[in-house]
């Protein structure tokens, strides 16, 4: 890679604002095996990360995981709060990704018909 | 899978799987196009390489339903547009997988968008550095995630403001590849 590159993105990182904050409040865990990856959890991941950092999100960690085995309503993502019971929202797009970031993750309720299942 | 964009996402998804800490990904673009990623990750034995790729194979046990497709899907695709699949592994050491494709073939599945691929894992996979090379005709590009990570002062690449940087970086560089014909 070239040092102007480099440079530049160092500059870049110094200008940004609302980096994230210690654990964060939530967690939310996008299904990333194969079966994921082939009904479309690039572009939910992708989603995802658009609608937190456009919104400013500063207390939300968004990470991957491997196959759940739950292969029928992929894209799948596990949302971890605090207090709350996990929920697992399924058969997901990038349009139903972005509600689940308005309505749950900023306005703190739960996206009820998007649920497949919570414990 | 539509395109191979989204096999290599996958396929490297076994590597981070395996424990790797470094995965490199290579594209070599042409009437033969080339793709090899290679890891360091735990590698697999004579007769777990031999069943990887039955598509009815997975060492993974966290799931109800034991079907491992990733790698038999890749071969199938690769072998519909008369490519050539191959897989390496030694035990403790890594793995690599490579194919060609024959772009003419009418079955030859495009390269897809391969920025969203490895920015998701550069940005993703927090304990897996990756490098990414990409060739085509007289461009090649190359991006290191452990470079990234220094150039930002963090390994948290993850956190949604930082992978946008990284994001925007890797579109730019492809976008060098892609300008090719323009230029
Ligand atoms: N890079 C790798 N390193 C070590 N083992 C691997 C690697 N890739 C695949 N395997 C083994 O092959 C099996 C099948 O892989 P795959 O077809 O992708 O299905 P899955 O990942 O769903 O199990 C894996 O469960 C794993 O045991
Ligand atoms: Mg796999």
């Amino acid at each position: 890679m070239k040092l102007e590159d480099l440079k530049k993105i160092r500059e870049k990182m110094e200008k940004s604002t609302n980096l994230r904050e210690g654990k964060g409040r939530i967690k939310a865990v996008v299904g990333m095996g194969t079966c994921g990856i082939a009904a479309g959890a690039r572009d939910v991941l992708s989603a995802l990360m658009d609608e937190i950092s456009k919104r400013n999100l500063s207390d939300i960690v968004v990470t991957q995981s491997g196959c759940r085995g739950l292969c029928d309503v992929e894209p799948i993502i596990d949302v971890y709060e605090e207090g709350k019971q996990m929920v697992t929202y399924g058969n997901l797009t990038p349009e139903k990704t972005r509600r689940i970031v308005a309505e749950h993750f900023v306005n703190g309720s739960t996206v009820t018909e998007l649920v497949i299942s919570s414990k | 899978m539509r395109d191979m964009s989204l096999h290599i996402l996958d396929i490297a998804e076994n590597s981070v799987r395996a424990q790797a800490t470094k995965v490199d990904i290579l594209i070599d673009e042409g009437e033969i196009s080339s793709f090899m990623i290679k890891d360091n990750g735990k590698g697999m034995d004579e007769e777990t390489l031999k069943n990887a790729l039955n598509p009815f194979y997975t060492t993974k046990t966290e799931r109800k339903k034991k079907i491992g497709l990733g790698l038999p899907l890749l071969k199938q695709n690769v072998e519909l547009c008369d490519g050539k699949f191959r897989i390496e592994s030694v035990p403790g050491k890594g793995t690599s997988v490579k194919w060609t494709v024959n772009t003419s073939h009418i079955d030859s599945l495009p390269v897809g968008n391969i920025e969203e691929t490895v920015w998701i894992l550069m940005t993703m996979y927090e304990n897996c550095d990756f490098s990414f090379t990409h060739r085509a005709g007289k461009k090649e590009i190359s991006i290191e995630s452990r470079e990234l990570k220094e150039a930002l002062g963090t390994d948290e690449l993850n956190d949604p403001k930082v992978s946008m940087i990284v994001k925007d970086y890797i579109k730019e560089q492809e976008n060098i590849i892609n300008n090719q014909e323009a230029l």
